[in-house]
């Protein structure tokens, strides 16, 4: 292959991982204006192919609601802004006073081998808890529902760590493999306010990497709630999880926590408790 | 070799063009939606649906955003879905090629940069019914072209394309120099290239 060539599949390569500096892009609109479109495209569908099996080896299946609306606007021949209703149950946001606080004691905190026995204490307090969506079973239906279930159920105690918002923090965790689904209980753990600072949920899974558990969502405690029950929204699938742990993270949340502020834990450490 | 993979062979779905191999199916949804076929855009929405709802969440924070994307890139292939050429690519990798595109927009409009993302361990069959057993074929072709290339190189791979991570981004994360991160990921995907071409050369022996 001649240098000229060479050349410009690497500039096509850079321009299909979108990373050209000004200069590369100079060369290729140089270089690349005698070329077909499809052969600029070729590095962009070899960037589709491996992206495609790469998230197919993990997909989950789109929500049947957002595909029916999907359809709708498309018959409508219409490109209308979707509502948003559907996803204020899970950020629901009232503002309230910043909970800025320093790193958690004792700084950093290994995760594997974590058999945290925490002395819990129930601290209750006045006000409403999460908002749930109308129409539907409560999630305290949900949760006594997934507690019934049975075997597949895995109930877990939080223990709260040295951060400031887990003062005296309690509560549970309530997961279930077959279903994919599970509620999260507090008491007790301080409300937030969602434009600064959010907890998130963690899934560590025996079946993957420690370094990267899987993401439970996000979620607020608002001001002068009393026991909040927060649905799990895992965005992959839990095989074997070992370990729930919320931390505190910046507002529109993280794909990797730093780990900073562990707030609860909750390790799986029994056999029995999974189920499985 | 399992019986659907040699059904597979003597059929020859296999073709060679711009340098790389694909197996596709040769009754892409696209090309209903392209032709204005009723059921075309529900045919889309099953086929592709998974691997944009899937994509998007791994880019994307927000529910509200998510659904946003993944209802944007499917007016986009619907726009686009006569410019879908089965000889050029397969159904999902067009598809997410233009999903990729609408994220990359949608991330730089909305400023935000996530840090690192979970990367699959291992290969697993995906859990949408809906893929075939040729999607199947063609998705193993890919990942074990993928698997060819050096752990950090691979790593870097699904940093960038799955996660969407800029190459300074990826930098910072994995503590590699920027210089090194992007070099990686241009010959990474050269090399990728090259395999799948091989690999093609390969398979069409003895089909024809």
């Amino acid at each position: 292959m001649n240098e000229k060539r060479a050349e410009l599949d690497e500039l096509l390569a850079g321009k299909a991982t979108g990373e050209l500096d000004l200069d590369e892009q100079a060369r290729l609109d140089q270089m690349g204006a005698e070329l077909p479109a499809f052969a600029v495209e070729e590095f962009d569908l070899l960037v589709g192919e491996v992206t495609a099996a790469l998230v197919q080896s993990e997909a989950e299946p789109m929500p049947r609601a957002l595909q029916d609306r999907i359809i709708r606007i498309a018959k409508q021949g219409s490109t209308a802004r979707p509502s948003t209703q559907g996803s204020e149950a899970r950020d629901a946001s009232r503002p309230a006073s910043p909970t800025q606080s320093s790193r958690s004691g004792g700084g950093w905190v290994a995760w594997s081998g974590w058999a945290v026995a925490a002395a819990v204490t129930a601290l209750w307090l006045g006000g409403v808890g999460q908002p749930e969506p109308p129409g539907e079973p409560t999630l305290s239906a949900q949760r006594a529902q997934l507690i019934q279930a049975g075997a597949d159920a895995v109930e877990v105690e939080w223990s709260a760590t040295e951060d400031p918002a887990a003062a005296g923090a309690s509560g549970d965790v309530v997961w279930s493999n077959q279903t994919q689904s599970g509620i999260m209980r507090f008491v007790g753990l301080q409300a937030n306010d969602p434009t600064q600072l959010r907890y998130q949920l963690w899934i560590f899974d025996a079946a993957r990497d420690e370094r990267y558990p899987i993401d439970g969502g996000l979620f607020d405690v608002q001001e002068g709630a009393t026991e909040v029950l927060v649905p799990i929204d895992a965005r992959l699938r839990v095989v074997e999880p070992t370990l729930f742990a919320v931390t505190v993270e910046r507002s529109d949340g993280v794909v990797v926590s730093d780990r900073v502020r562990i707030v609860v834990v909750a390790p799986i450490t029994s056999p029995t408790q999974t189920g499985q | 070799m399992n019986t659907a993979q040699l059904l597979e062979w003597k059929t020859p779905t296999r073709e060679r063009f711009g340098g790389f191999v694909v197996d596709r199916k040769p009754d892409s949804p696209l090309l209903a939606v392209a032709r204005g076929e009723p059921g075309g855009v529900e045919a889309c929405l099953d086929e592709y649906g998974s691997l944009v709802w899937s994509l998007s969440r791994r880019w994307l924070r927000q529910e509200a955003d998510i659904e946003d994307a993944v209802q944007e890139i499917f007016v986009d292939l619907w726009k686009s879905a006569s410019r879908f050429d089965p000889s050029r690519a397969s159904g999902h990798g067009f598809v997410a090629m233009v999903a990729r595109r609408r994220l990359i927009d949608r991330r730089r409009k909305m400023e935000r940069r996530p840090k690192l993302m979970e990367l699959p361990d291992g290969v697993e069959m995906s859990t949408d019914e809906h893929v075939t057993t040729q999607t199947r074929i063609a998705n193993q072709h890919v990942l074990d072209a993928v698997k060819t290339l050096r752990t950090e190189h691979r790593q870097f791979v699904e940093l960038s394309f799955l996660a969407g991570l800029s190459h300074t981004e990826i930098a910072d994360q994995t503590g590699t120099p920027l210089g090194t991160v992007k070099s990686a990921i241009r010959r990474s995907l050269l090399q990728l290239r090259e395999t799948l071409t091989a690999q093609g050369e390969g398979s069409l022996e003895g089909v024809r």
